[in-house]
């Protein structure tokens, strides 16, 4: 088929913007809910919360921001003159990875909206504990990110590593190598929703916990760490088999 | 009935191609989706046990050993969707 490589880094720019919106509109939409309830509490610390909120609106914006830059590099290959526009791979490369960023944005938006509920309600309980909740807050919010950043390096690899040398593959070659691009991006991106989320939701439960005893911190965030430490073991599984699967490409 | 035909023959033409390329996406669906379900799962462990140990400070030692083993049962799935992306991708050779 003609252009086939083309068209599929149209739909894969599609796919990247639309499905990675998803979580972080449900995640920004989330902080304005723990901000308003926080001001419904404590009508004194409007302005402490309304920051706070900024600064969690712009963690949960982080995840669509590499959808978009996927979606307009992959448009940017879309209409621009390719190696093998013939090629089943280079199709199979471009639509993965925009599927993997895109189905990769969607924990870790959901993940900032939870992290950003928990904290503003904790800081409107108890205003004196702001600076503790808002340490835990960025600690966690940095690192229900490192899921989707996964799912970003995935996709680039797949755009600029894996899209080389398609046109002298034979038949047979082809076929597998388009399998093998869609299974990473598949792997990569699906990886990534689940341990985004259960890091968030372990640094929400910190974030809480931290106005509750201070004297009893230390506890806590040696809770946080390791418990948010294997969440993420699975997330790396899913990294390792997808570069596995890359490494086959050299054959 | 002539496009199902040469569908047919193409496919009988690239089997073992096919079935590789069938194997690695496999490998990718069953590591990506295998990996949702530990990664929520040891989430909402530690998270509970975060809550509890701010609840209950002084019994910290027991909700952190129980959230290990919890977390460790759930991790199973996740390894298991490890195995058999490692077959699968084998397989493909």
């Amino acid at each position: 088929m003609k252009d086939i490589a083309n068209m599929a880094a149209f739909l894969g720019a599609g796919f990247a913007v639309g499905l990675g919106a998803i979580g972080s509109g449900w995640g920004i939409g989330n902080a304005v809910v723990g901000a308003a309830r926080g001001m419904a509490k404590q009508p004194s610390r409007n302005f402490a919360l309304f920051r706070s909120m900024l600064i969690n609106q712009a963690f949960g914006s982080n995840a669509s921001i590499f959808a978009l830059v996927i979606g307009i590099l992959l448009w940017l290959k879309g209409g621009s003159k390719l190696d093998a526009p013939d090629s089943l791979a280079q199709a199979a490369a471009y639509l993965s990875a925009g599927l993997s960023i895109g189905i990769g944005a969607l924990g870790s938006g959901i993940g900032s909206g939870l992290v950003a509920q928990d904290s503003l309600e904790a800081i409107a309980r108890c205003p004196k504990a702001e600076s503790r909740v808002s340490l835990m807050m960025f600690i966690a919010q940095a690192w229900c990110q490192t899921p989707c950043v996964f799912a970003f390096v995935v996709s680039i690899l797949l755009m600029y590593v894996v899209g080389n040398n398609f046109n002298v593959l034979t038949d047979e070659q082809n076929i597998v190598a388009a399998g093998r691009a869609l299974g990473m991006g598949i792997c990569m991106g699906a990886g990534a929703i689940g341990p985004a989320i259960g890091i968030a939701f372990v640094g929400a439960k910190a974030c809480q916990g931290a106005t509750n005893s201070p004297e009893h911190l230390q506890n806590i965030r040696n809770s946080f760490f390791v418990g948010a430490a294997v969440s993420e073991s699975t997330t790396v599984y899913a990294l390792v088999i997808s570069l596995l699967m890359m490494g086959g490409f050299a054959d | 009935m002539d496009a199902t035909q040469s569908l047919v023959e193409a496919i009988e033409k690239f089997a073992p191609a096919i079935k590789s390329a069938a194997a690695l996406v496999g490998a990718g669906i069953c590591m990506g989706f295998g990996a949702i379900g530990p990664g929520v799962g040891e989430g909402f462990a530690a998270g509970k046990a975060c809550e509890g140990i701010s609840r209950r400070p002084e019994e910290y030692s027991q909700l952190f050993r129980t959230m290990l083993i919890g977390q460790a049962v759930s991790e199973s799935t996740g390894i298991y969707s490890l195995v058999i992306a490692l077959l699968l991708i084998g397989k493909a050779g």
